[in-house]
């Protein structure tokens, strides 16, 4: 089973997704909120996030796109990022990185 | 040219713009004192019941899995805490100030994009957070003032910019004699807000500086990321520079693992975009 990470916004959080990583919440230095990776969110534990002034969390989930439409979704990521760039000197290697990590975002 | 806009112009203009909110430079001036943060914001709030309401609605939104319905200023400060009051309160007093100036949503969207990214940014590198959003929130304040005076010109170059790719500056320039950096800086001098900001604001576009502070840094790389990301989306989005010489003030390194940093600043648009909505 492949799997996908995505940050999501507090307010697209459902109960039953997984964290794909620590979810660590600090205020004035101390931390108020740990739950692991792997932890699946429930109604208890969205109210938790929302007592403790979470805004986001990422969540990994099953990638359930066929082969083919994964790589029509990265070839229109791919088109959409060459296109934000088009003016850009993608030459120099500060842009070229920035280019490359953030199309390795755009297809995550 | 069409117009030849002056300092003094630019100055003697500035009333026939919605009054900036005051709170935001009192907030930026108590940073350092949680006890005087907390004082000067309830005193303001006390005194500014559109700006109390908004936070009290952004408080219970971002709240919605919770029971409670917050019902006062001070139940909002211990439920969502000193540090989001004070993100709200200065996010919703400069997008309140950006609506009632008739600019588009995009502007306030865009606005906002930069703000979320730049106080990402000052996260990973230890930075002050409340600085870096409100300089975010206000790096483009100088297009909010040609579009809100000179509305008419100010669609001019967009369209000559359309027509022909040129840098920004260049071509507002040419239309007002000073550009948007230049217009910014002047306003913002005139409100009172603390240097590492003006200076934001006014060389965001001239990040080539050996002198460049970080906080301009920062919102330079801010912008080419919130654009990059699509944040907002918009098909004229453009990343067309991005200084080596920013990258090298933040300390950024694009080979290290920056997806966690992304992330965050793609959701977190996303929260704060919908809790301003």
């Amino acid at each position: 089973m492949d799997l996908r990470q995505r940050y999501l916004p507090l307010f697209n959080l459902n109960a039953g997704m997984v964290l794909a990583k620590p979810l660590v919440l600090i205020e004035r230095g101390r931390v108020t909120l740990r739950l692991p990776a792997g932890h699946v969110l429930t109604e208890a534990s969205l109210e938790q996030l929302a007592a403790h002034h979470a805004e986001y969390a990422c969540i990994q989930e099953e990638d359930t796109r066929s082969e083919a439409e994964r790589q029509a979704d990265w070839a229109q990521q791919e088109t959409r990022q060459a296109r934000i760039f088009q003016f850009a000197d993608l030459d120099s290697p500060d842009i070229r990185a920035f280019y490359q990590a953030l199309l390795a975002y755009r297809k995550s | 040219m069409d117009q030849t806009i002056t300092s003094a112009a630019i100055l003697a203009s500035l009333p026939k713009l919605p009054a900036f909110p005051g709170i935001v430079v009192h907030i930026l001036k108590a940073l350092d004192d949680d006890n005087s943060s907390m004082t000067v914001l309830v005193n303001h709030l006390q005194r500014d019941p559109v700006i109390a309401g908004r936070v009290l609605s952004a408080a219970n939104r971002s709240s919605q899995h919770g029971h409670r319905a917050l019902g006062g200023i001070s139940a909002a400060v211990s439920f969502i805490g000193m540090r989001r009051v004070r993100e709200i309160v200065l996010a919703t007093s400069l997008v309140d100030f950006s609506r009632q100036s008739q600019s588009g949503r995009f502007y306030w969207e865009h606005s906002l994009a930069v703000g979320i990214c730049a106080q990402e940014l000052a996260r990973e590198f230890s930075l002050n957070l409340d600085y870096a959003l409100v300089a975010g929130l206000l790096h483009d304040i100088g297009k909010l003032w040609m579009s809100y005076l000179y509305p008419r010109q100010h669609q001019q170059v967009i369209d000559l910019q359309a027509q022909s790719p040129r840098p920004l500056c260049e071509v507002e320039r040419e239309m007002f004699g000073m550009d948007h950096c230049q217009i910014g800086e002047i306003v913002a001098e005139s409100w009172g807000l603390p240097a590492d900001i003006i200076e934001a604001i006014s060389q965001h576009h001239k990040p080539d500086r050996p002198e460049l502070g970080q906080l301009a840094a920062i919102t330079h790389v801010a912008e080419a990321i919130s654009n990059g990301l699509d944040l907002p989306y918009r098909d004229e989005n453009q990343v067309v520079d991005l200084s080596e010489n920013a990258i090298r003030v933040i300390g950024l390194d694009w080979h290290c693992d920056v997806h966690d940093l992304l992330g965050r600043m793609d959701a977190r648009y996303q929260y704060a975009r919908a809790l301003l909505q």
